[in-house]
Order: C-alpha cells, then sequence, then structure tokens
C-alpha cells in the first residue's frame, strides 16, 4: 500500500495530504505528478552532491 | 512516538512502510530570482510501541520554517495515526512518512526545516541560492 504525501504549505497555509497520482496538488490546481516534474525540470534543482 | 531521522530529498514515496528516495541528502535549492517558492520532499521515519499505534492514539506533527536569521518564519501542525501490528508487540514498530515542505524563500541563505513530534525536535538545514545550478566550490 503507497502512504498518502503530507504536505506543509505555508505558502498557502495549509496541511494537505495527497494521494500520489490524485487531481490535487500543493496549491489545488496542479496534480502532485506535475509538481514533481516541475520541480526536477525547474532552476530550483538540488545541487548534486 | 519518536522521530528516528528525516532525510531531505528530490522525491519519496513510501510502499508497504519502505521507501524510494530519488536524491537522499539534497540540501542545496537554487533559484533564478526572490522571493522564490521551495519545496523540499522529507522523508520521515518514526518508531513506537505497539501501544502507542492506532485511532485512539493520534500524534501531533508539527512542521516550522526558520529564516536565515533564525527567526520563524510559518508554523503549522497535522495529526498523524499510525495503524499495523508488529510481529511480536514487544518489538519497537517502525512508521515511514513522505511529507512535502513548501514554503517562500525571501532572500539566499540557510532555512531549517523543524519537525516535532511528540515533544521532541528534528532540524534539516536548507541552502537557498541564487543562480544556475553549481557544483561544490565552483
Amino acid at each position: 500500500m503507497q502512504i498518502p504525501i503530507t504536505v506543509f504549505d505555508h505558502i498557502n497555509k495549509k496541511v494537505l495530504v495527497i494521494q500520489p497520482g490524485a487531481a490535487a496538488g500543493v496549491n489545488g490546481e496542479r496534480p502532485l505528478d506535475e509538481l514533481i516534474a516541475a520541480q526536477q525540470a525547474s532552476t530550483a534543482q538540488s545541487a548534486s552532491k | 512516538m519518536r522521530i528516528d531521522w528525516i532525510i531531505p530529498c528530490r522525491f519519496v514515496e513510501i510502499h508497504d512502510n519502505l521507501g524510494t528516495l530519488v536524491g537522499a541528502g539534497s540540501d542545496t535549492y537554487w533559484v533564478a530570482e526572490f522571493p522564490a517558492p521551495v519545496q523540499v520532499f522529507l522523508a520521515m521515519r518514526f518508531s513506537a510501541m505497539q501501544d502507542e499505534l492506532g485511532p485512539d492514539n493520534p500524534h501531533t506533527l508539527r512542521n516550522l520554517i526558520r529564516d536565515t536569521q533564525g527567526n520563524v518564519l510559518s508554523e503549522m501542525s497535522g495529526e498523524i495515526v499510525a495503524e499495523g501490528e508488529q510481529h511480536k508487540p514487544e518489538y519497537l514498530a517502525t512508521i515511514m512518512l513522505p511529507t512535502i515542505a513548501q514554503f517562500e524563500a525571501a532572500e539566499e541563505g540557510t532555512y531549517m526545516l523543524e519537525s516535532d513530534l511528540d515533544g521532541e525536535t528534528n532540524a534539516v538545514p536548507i541552502h537557498v541560492l541564487q543562480g544556475p545550478p553549481r557544483a561544490p566550490g565552483e
């Protein structure tokens, strides 16, 4: 069983519990998969160690 | 229930209480400009005795962000309930929880992501820098 992700959204002041793949996101408008893809593609990537 | 460890990463998912982590240990984020939203995946592992589990034993997980000066930027909390049974009730149970902490970085520097479970605190430093990603020392 896959465990839902708990999101502490300090920008929008919400605590969300998201089932991976569900049509809900951190901002309630972006699916988590998109969020992950955007994070990995953006300049906000972590530096490789 | 106590915090065993928290690992910042680029992605985590938990199946059958086992974690799959990508980019485990990621602690530096590069942004084009400030302010910038920063999203950090945190793989958390907790441990508890059998009598601390179940719907009758909710636990409060608090997540707190400190800015580059150490001031509290934001604080939120949620209730977690861990269920399941150990093969042997006297053994310590371990629980994995995938989380994301999203906050707005106003300036370059080190932010602290603090997690507090039942009064025990664990802090993870996250460095936010401006510019394209660079290797350490570049």
